[in-house]
């Protein structure tokens, strides 16, 4: 398998810190409730739509967010653990003893989810988000909409990033659309927060450390 | 021979004195001093240690510091802060060329997947006769379909999609999964960051380095003092040795030469009670000195610190002869003073000869640093011997010097008379070195020649284990008249690593394949490919990618090889020579490839090698010991062969067997002596102690020579002479003892005793009963 983790996975973080309604959402204040403050786990469901698949490719899992990085755990179709620090990205496929280590250049910066990373995890490279992605920020019914392209569209990146959320929540929505026309939606929906996410967290990982394939 | 007069004395001394603050600007001026160590151990005639020294010079890996930072018990995300703010400021350091971690990040990737792009064929199996079929067939086109499956709903979706327009198969995934296991990282990283950094200057410009490793700790101390000294750093690698020897060399020379001359004026201040001789001895000693280091700079085009440092026993050596000549000249003036010095001239030439064969033994011992050492002090004693002839009068004339030493052993001279006495002395050195000698433990001290380095390459080490999974010092030597023969001995050596792998004797190695493969293997691989692709497993392929679901109209053709072989130099420029230029010696008539090793057993890789011809196994400190071993041996044989020069160079001398035999009889007993007493204490002897019982017995014969010449015809005035000589070469060699390397006390304390027990025991045993 390859080292780098999918844009994808970023979108949940995004999903971070829902926060009470309000009638005046904003991009500043979504931007703002997308930081990180305390730990957090989310069911999702990612969805493929690949012109090199005949259908398209559906998994379900957990992910957490806690103050060193998110860690993706991927129940169906496979049992496959990721975890996103400041300065690496590990991978590893339980079922098939695959184990990956990339270590980051800067901080977050997972090709193609850092600005993601980056909004969660704010750090030298936020301010520069403006400099490098169009955004485009709306509101519909009762729904915000957040759309970001790179400036410079490398060939086989993302083109678009779409972020969308309840007013007044973080993201529960996110898709991604590459310069070649596949795409890929994840939905997200909020489970817990606070310190017993810490518990559910350490929980996973230790049941996935009994098969020596995993280890803090 | 007519004897000049006194009257153009003057001219001639002042004269002297302006050569000789010529040759000492000269000296200071040209002399380009070394401190690489390398050079003054490796021999670079075997092979081995041609691919250490190789290794320590070359001038890509020299330039490398190896930097870890300890944060253990601080939390990752604070590790990272810190060595990301450090990294970033140490990368504006101007000397600071590029830093790069111990693994790929992503970019790398990316670069590395350009360089190899269109190479997954060629580089795809050592046995693509039997690999390429098993691909080709239905299992074989299914399991990669799957892989292709598995790598677009994988973690990097994007790239797998780039790699497939030029590899339809991604074939390049199994190239990464072969290559995987350089970035599975060690169990005991935890803790550690470590990376890599190059500098500009070369690693062995000492001064140079010296300012980055103060900017290096300076930039760290700085940050750490932010996160209140939480961290902590380490750094190896070349330029840390160069530092380091450098430094203590110059400590080493600055102490014992400012010692030496110390301990030596002020010995003869004592014996001689006049400032004027002492003038005169320094000024034909600073003479002697420069032109030795002339002559050594003349000859190696540069002089070693370690040289230096045991070339200041020269002017312990040399001053033998200036004081011998001052002794039996000392009371005289003008015509009877250059008559005394006429007279025992041919003696102090027997005497230069005996002592220079000493040193010239030791040049052919192997040792590459004591070739320098021996010209140093051959030069030295040769220019010593026609100072003392042609321009040791002349000054003592115009200082006016005339001297008694204060010394005088006449007593000594005396009770050696007692024929009891004399058979005492025998029975107690012969009983001595019965029972010492056979008592002898030889040690291994090649390493004690720089102990500092000892502990660097420890820490180095340690370094080193925290960045890969490799047993540092041990490896396997692959050697090819041309690069393309040794990665070809290197492949056909891989099935026997596999099967000992298999065995568990080895846990993992690290060939230069798939990295780089042999244009023989990536043909055979190209012409296996080639072979077959036909229409059938074109269908086969589409089959295999439908079944797993993969939409096969929208997948790229299989194509037959296009790309041109892999060249070395493309993998010179990819990021995977940042892993393999460590593994590489390339020279214009051979190339070398050594194989890392992980943990392994040792004999068992050993035995397996044994017959397998251009391939060895190596292990660093099996080679040093077995480099101290050989030099000992050489040392051993030098020291006899030495002896028996000096023998010979007597009976010329003498035309008399029992003359030559007794010449050489105290320095005989003096040697004896010392490895009697070795042999009891039980300390361990190695080469150093051998050179130094070799430099005992060639000025210990000066004494013999001195004394049975009795060139005065008073025994009283030669054996004063010799006393003070034998007290200053004493403390010149003890003052080695203040030397911060154990080498130098190995010398300091054979020499020095050694020389006073060869002195002592002339009046016993050449004095003539009368």
């Amino acid at each position: 398998m390859l080292f780098r983790v999918n844009l994808l996975f970023s979108v949940w973080l995004a999903i971070l810190s829902p926060a009470p309604a309000d009638a005046t959402e904003t991009f500043d204040a979504v931007l703002e409730r997308m930081q990180f403050t305390e730990n957090q786990h989310f069911r999702y469901q990612e969805t493929r739509h690949l012109a090199l698949l005949t259908q398209p490719w559906i998994a379900t899992g957990d992910m957490f967010i806690t103050a060193d990085g998110m860690v993706m755990a991927q129940q169906s179709p496979a049992s496959i653990l990721t975890k996103i620090t400041k300065d690496k990205l590990e991978y590893f496929d339980t079922e098939n003893d695959i184990q990956r280590t990339i270590p980051l250049k800067q901080a977050f910066a997972v090709p193609g989810m850092a600005p993601f990373l980056q909004m969660l995890y704010p750090g030298e490279q936020h301010s520069r988000l403006e400099e490098n992605y169009q955004t485009s920020f709306s509101l519909e019914k009762n729904r915000w909409k957040l759309v970001m392209g790179p400036r410079q569209i490398d060939k086989n990146k993302i083109r678009a990033m779409t972020l969308s959320g309840s007013q007044g929540n973080g993201p529960d929505f996110l898709k991604l659309e590459y310069t070649d026309g596949d795409q890929t939606e994840w939905q997200l929906s909020l489970l817990a927060q606070g310190q017993d996410v810490a518990d559910r967290l350490k929980r996973i990982l230790d049941s996935i450390k009994e098969t020596n394939a995993f280890e803090d | 021979m007519p004897l000049r007069t006194n009257q153009n004395s003057p001219l001639r001394a002042i004269g002297f004195v302006v050569v000789t603050c010529c040759l000492v600007v000269l000296a200071l001026w040209t002399t380009q001093l070394r401190t690489n160590i390398g050079d003054f151990f490796f021999p670079g005639d075997s092979a081995d240690s041609g691919f250490l020294a190789g290794q320590v010079q070359s001038e890509e890996f020299s330039r490398r510091y190896l930097i870890s930072i300890t944060h253990k018990g601080i939390t990752e995300t604070t590790a990272t802060e810190f060595s990301e703010k450090l990294i970033r400021q140490l990368e504006k350091i101007p000397d600071v060329q590029r830093i790069w971690r111990t693994q790929f990040n992503d970019g790398d990737m990316g670069r590395l997947l350009d360089s190899y792009q269109g190479q997954h064929i060629h580089l795809f199996s050592l046995n693509p006769e039997k690999d390429f079929p098993a691909l080709f067939s239905a299992e074989g086109m299914t399991t990669q379909a799957e892989t292709l499956k598995e790598a677009l709903l994988g973690p990097d979706p994007m790239l797998a999609k780039s790699i497939l327009e030029h590899d339809p198969m991604l074939l390049t995934l199994n190239w990464l999964r072969k290559i995987g296991k350089q970035f599975n990282r060690p169990d005991n990283t935890a803790g550690y960051t470590s990376f890599f950094l190059e500098t500009e200057s070369s690693g062995l410009n000492a001064i140079a380095q010296t300012d980055i490793q103060n900017t290096l700790q300076q930039v760290f101390t700085q940050l750490n003092d932010d996160y209140n000294q939480a961290f902590s750093f380490d750094t190896a690698g070349v330029p840390v040795y160069a530092v380091k020897i450098r430094n203590q060399s110059i400590e080493d020379i600055s102490r014992i030469s400012t010692l030496s001359m110390i301990a030596v004026a002020l010995l003869s201040l004592l014996v001689f009670r006049s400032w004027r001789a002492l003038l005169c001895t320094a000024l034909v000693l600073t003479t002697t000195v420069a032109v030795a280091v002339l002559i050594t700079q003349l000859i190696f085009g540069h002089i070693h610190g370690l040289t230096l440092a045991l070339g200041t026993t020269l002017v312990g050596v040399c001053i033998d002869y200036f004081i011998h000549s001052m002794v039996h000249a000392g009371n005289k003036t003008g015509v009877q003073r250059i008559r005394a010095i006429q007279q025992i001239w041919p003696t102090l030439m027997t005497g230069g000869a005996t002592t220079i064969i000493g040193y010239i033994a030791l040049s052919i011992s192997g040792f590459p640093g004591l070739q320098q050492v021996a010209v140093f002090t051959g030069s030295g004693i040769i220019t010593a011997l026609l100072l003392s002839r042609f321009a040791l009068p002349a000054l003592m004339e115009v200082f006016n010097t005339t001297i008694t030493p204060a010394i005088n052993l006449q007593g000594l001279i005396k009770i050696a008379m007692f024929t009891g006495l004399r058979y005492s002395v025998f029975i107690i050195i012969g009983i001595t070195a019965i029972i010492g000698i056979p008592r002898i433990h030889w040690g291994n001290d090649l390493n004690m020649m720089t102990p500092e380095i000892e502990k660097l390459k420890a820490k180095d080490m340690a370094i080193r284990s925290r960045m890969a999974s490799l047993q540092p010092g041990r490896f396997i030597l692959i050697e090819g008249s041309t690069t393309e023969e040794a990665l070809q001995t290197s492949e056909a050596l891989l099935p026997t690593l596999k099967h000992l792998q298999a065995q568990g004797k080895i846990q993992t190695f690290y060939p230069p394949h798939p990295w780089l493969a042999s244009q023989q293997l990536q043909s055979r691989n190209q012409q296996a490919w080639d072979a077959g692709l036909t229409p059938i497993t074109r269908q086969r392929w589409q089959d295999a990618v439908t079944r797993t679901g993969l939409n096969a109209t929208a997948l790229p053709r299989l194509k037959n090889t296009p790309a041109a072989f892999l060249e070395l130099n493309q993998v010179h420029n990819s990021p995977a020579w940042q892993l393999l230029s460590r593994q590489f010696m390339l020279l214009p008539e051979k190339t070398t490839i050594a194989i890392w090793l992980g943990e392994h057993n040792p004999q068992a890789i050993r035995s397996a090698l044994e017959n397998i011809p251009d391939v060895r196994y190596f292990s660093q400190k099996d080679s040093i010991n077995q480099l101290a071993t050989s030099y000992r041996h050489k040392a051993q044989t030098m020291l006899a062969a030495g002896i028996i020069a000096i023998f010979i160079i007597l009976l010329i001398r003498y035309r008399s067997f029992t003359s030559a035999l007794r010449a050489l009889l105290p320095a005989t007993l003096a040697v004896l002596l010392l490895l009697g007493t070795w042999g009891l204490s039980g300390s361990p002897m190695g080469m150093l102690h051998l050179i130094g019982l070799l430099l005992t017995a060639a000025v210990c014969v000066d004494y013999g020579i001195f004394f049975m010449e009795n060139k005065s015809d008073n025994t009283a005035r030669t054996f004063q002479a010799i006393t003070v000589s034998a007290l200053t070469t004493s403390v010149a060699f003890a003052c080695l003892g203040a030397s911060e390397n154990p080498a130098m006390h190995a010398l300091a304390w054979t020499v020095a005793p050694g020389v006073l027990a060869g002195f002592l025991l002339c009046p016993f045993v050449l004095q003539k009963k009368t």
